[in-house]
């Protein structure tokens, strides 16, 4: 029997667009290229929503004000990484069926949103009762902190995969 | 010189680097090289995504714009130290493989960009925290955003091509 979802990862992989990336001089690099930098926009915008939690940036100002002013720019560097990053893993998805990393940074991707979303319906409800302090509730602190620490650890599993570590 | 030439006869500089205890440290280990690489990232990530936010603020889309100066000066620390520590693992990323990379056009080109980068940032971006003239402010943000945009362009691309 073959392994689970083996069969997916081959037809991913033979899929039109997929064989159409490998066939493709130009598709591959381009989309590297902009998946290399939509993790700046990413990255630079939610962190500094995380290092507000933390209490070490923007302190002054109100974390609703920072949140909801740039989690606009990580959700869009989000939908740049997913849509570019599909597209990569289509493209060599036999390849990734076997790196344990791209299993590795997935799952690290499920843990980035459920934090996020632990967070969004947690202590960030009662957002007004802390909005303008300097040091967040411990919660909040939490989940910068590990917002921040997951984020690291994709890049490096991204890089693991590059490097077929 | 044409990269394949400088390739075949590697001038003693590059040689010398690629050949040092710091190359040799680099080369290795198998993974030295990809670790670094994640360092370097994410120090960019830092300092350009700090650029970034500051530039989107002045221009109006991200944090509040007159907040922008105030928000320049904050977050100066962790811009410059991105920088430093980008620097660092970009030259030791450098160390591990100076024969091909100082062969590509491409990476000078990066650097010549890089240095550009550096000088806008020093110069006219530092000056955002002055109360500019808001025309002035957003072609200044734009500039900043295009070539530190450009320059992680450039640096991905040495990867990729050359």
């Amino acid at each position: 029997m073959k392994p689970p979802l083996l069969d997916l990862f081959e037809w991913f992989n033979n899929s039109p667009l997929g064989a159409g990336i490998r066939a493709s001089t130009w598709w591959y690099p381009i989309l590297e290229l902009v998946h290399s930098l939509g993790i700046i926009v990413l990255l630079g915008s939610i962190w500094m929503v995380d290092l507000r939690l933390l209490g070490l940036i923007l302190r002054s100002r109100r974390v609703s004000d920072v949140a909801g002013r740039l989690l606009p720019w990580t959700w869009a560097g989000f939908a740049i990484q997913s849509a570019s990053g599909i597209l990569l893993s289509l493209s060599e998805a036999k390849r990734l069926y076997y790196i344990p990393y791209f299993w590795m940074k997935l799952a690290l991707l499920v843990l980035a949103g459920l934090n996020a979303l632990l967070f969004h319906f947690g202590v960030y409800r009662d957002v007004a009762k802390w909005d303008g302090t300097r040091v967040t509730p411990p919660l909040a602190r939490m989940a910068g902190a590990v917002s921040i620490g997951v984020w690291i650890l994709v890049i490096g599993a991204g890089r693991a995969i590059g490097y077929a570590l | 010189m044409n990269p394949q030439a400088c390739v075949d006869m590697p001038p003693a500089l590059f040689r010398a680097i690629e050949t040092s205890p710091v190359g040799a440290l680099m080369r290795g280990s198998r993974v030295a090289v990809p670790i670094v690489e994640t360092v370097h990232l994410l120090a960019i990530a830092l300092a350009v995504g700090t650029i970034m936010v500051i530039d989107l603020s002045v221009l109006g889309i991200a944090l509040r714009r007159e907040t922008a100066p105030g928000i320049s000066a904050e977050l100066a620390p962790w811009t410059r130290s991105g920088f430093a520590v980008a620097l660092v693992s970009g030259t030791l990323l450098f160390c591990s493989e100076a024969v091909k990379m100082g062969c590509k056009p491409i990476f000078w080109a990066k650097l010549g960009l890089l240095a550009a980068a550096f000088a806008f940032y020093f110069t006219a971006e530092s000056k955002l925290a002055a109360p500019a003239r808001p025309l002035h402010a957003r072609i200044t943000a734009i500039a900043s955003l295009l070539l530190w945009f450009g320059v992680a362009f450039g640096g991905k691309a040495v990867g990729l091509f050359g």
